[in-house]
């Protein structure tokens, strides 16, 4: 292989793995409850189409942020990975099962979901980012939208 | 649960139905010509009826809003606003302060506007500030009863400015009930303006970041937060793109002369790094050029721009960008996922404690 193509083929690997980390890192930061490093995953004209909601990202978090802070817990457990690359842009769409524990004295039962995050990606200044994102929900065991929570 | 929150919305009391029914006669006929009678607004002119200036100042507004509950909801849906912290339009214009009675009359009238959705239209305390313990009274009945979310000045009230000890139970008495002082434009700083301009749009170039500037010397330098720890403070309708410049401005000021005799301050620390305890915030407009450049700012290590600026919407004052005020935010380009994320919600939430 010369060394052109070399450097094409890590490039290439390269991009697939920052591709490959944009949905795990929103997982990370929803669990741990860092809205900061969620939000650093998206570009700044993303459209999110939830589960619940249609928003552009900015909207999109800030009623996100108390929907997943009035759960005890959750933990985002991230599967199957399909990754597409074409120059500056990509696609990527993730498996998870995401858990969402309510309090152990709550009478709520808790919420999991099986759901594919499908996420167009973009290359920017700062690296990939999620400008289009699609939840589309598989299946869920337990009360969606949280009783209580304003739709 | 979800908030996307406006920090400074208006209602407009003067212009509904039956707001003359909240008062008794003299109170009602002081509002009537305190408020539709004055020929210095932008709606009025002269020889008009009180029901014809109603009229026009209904037709100056961007909607039925701000005194129809039920409109400003659906607007509120349609623009994808969650929470409004409803602001006083000529209440907090045309007095620094005002009687028991009317400030009673004007709460009850809000609380029953807000009582539409109390989960959603938040109102904000009018106060009978030259008074300290009706303010105070007034205060615990708006937070207690009426659930308000906090209590608003122009930033002073006749020669007092709101770092005064006068108000210094008010504040203690916000601190017991957990809501912020709010510091609205104007300030008494209009009335020197007015002086030199008289009423027009040059006097405006000024008088509301002026009001900000005069809100945050005062909350650091006047002692406010040195004397209360846990009181929070918030300054609308002053806009942020001057505010790094202010901020660099009061540390270098302070650096200058707070060793000098004659110049000693309750200061403890360089007032940017009162900016780090998390209880000053600012309300931005949507479209303001300078925006972003205040939200990077890093005004200390541990606190940016980004920290303390609230997304506002000032509808439906003749002003306010309607339809699209979010819209405008979210599209402006220039702002981060999490940025936006604290402009429109997680900021207000610290601010007001929804």
């Amino acid at each position: 292989m010369d060394h052109d193509a070399l450097v094409a083929e890590v490039r290439w690997l390269r991009d697939r793995e920052e591709i490959r980390e944009l949905p795990q890192t929103y997982a990370y930061g929803i669990d741990t409850n860092d809205w900061a490093l969620v939000a650093s995953v998206f570009s700044t004209d993303c459209q999110v189409k939830g589960t619940l909601a249609e928003a552009p990202i900015g909207p999109y978090l800030v009623q996100l942020e108390p929907g997943v802070k009035a759960y005890e817990a959750t933990l985002h457990f991230m599967g199957n990975q399909y990754v597409r690359v074409d120059g500056d842009r990509g696609h990527v769409e993730t498996y998870a099962v995401a858990y969402h524990l309510e309090a152990e004295d709550s009478d709520l039962p808790d919420l999991t979901m099986g759901v594919r995050y499908q996420d167009d990606v973009r290359r920017e200044d700062e690296g990939w980012k999620i400008c289009r994102r699609h939840v589309v929900k598989q299946w869920h065991r337990g009360p969606l939208p949280r009783p209580g929570a304003r739709s | 649960m979800s908030s996307v929150i406006d920090a400074d919305g208006h209602v407009l009391m003067e212009a509904a139905d039956g707001w003359l029914d909240y008062f008794d006669a003299d109170e009602a006929a002081q509002m009537q010509q305190l408020i539709l009678g004055n020929r210095r607004h932008w709606y009025s002119r002269e020889g008009l009826s009180a029901a014809e200036a109603q009229r026009a100042l209904r037709e100056r507004c961007k909607g039925e809003g701000g005194w129809d509950a039920a409109a400003r909801l659906r607007v509120m849906d349609e623009e994808g606003i969650d929470v409004a912290v409803l602001f006083a339009t000529e209440l907090g214009l045309a007095l620094d302060a005002y009687s028991p009675g009317v400030c009673r009359g004007y709460n009850r009238w809000l609380a029953d506007y807000c009582a539409t959705d109390p989960n959603r239209l938040r109102g904000v305390a009018l106060l009978p500030l030259d008074d300290s313990d009706a303010a105070c009274r007034e205060l615990e009945r708006s937070v207690t009863e009426h659930g308000f979310v906090g209590f608003f000045m122009k930033g002073s009230v006749g020669d007092l400015t709101c770092d005064a000890r006068h108000f210094d139970p008010l504040y203690s008495e916000a601190e017991r009930l957990g809501v912020p002082l709010l510091i609205h434009v104007p300030h008494g700083v209009k009335g020197v303006l007015e002086q030199r301009f008289g009423y027009d749009f040059l006097r405006s170039h000024v008088v509301h970041p002026f009001a900000g500037m005069l809100g945050c010397l005062d909350a650091i330098f006047g002692g406010i937060f040195e004397r209360f720890a846990r009181l929070r403070v918030g300054i609308l309708e002053a806009q942020v793109g001057w505010l790094p410049w202010f901020v660099a401005r009061m540390d270098e000021q302070h650096e200058e002369y707070s060793t000098r005799p004659g110049f000693e301050t309750e200061l403890r620390k360089p007032p940017s790094a009162y900016l780090d305890e998390g209880r000053l915030f600012l309300s931005c407009d949507a479209d303001e050029r300078y925006l972003a450049f205040a939200a990077n700012e890093a005004f200390t290590k541990h606190t940016q721009g980004e920290d303390l600026i609230l997304w506002a919407s000032d509808y439906p004052h003749s002003d306010a960008i309607y339809p699209g005020a979010v819209r405008t935010l979210t599209e402006r380009g220039d702002l981060k996922p999490d940025q936006l994320r604290k402009l429109l919600g997680a900021n207000a939430q610290r601010l007001f404690k929804l």
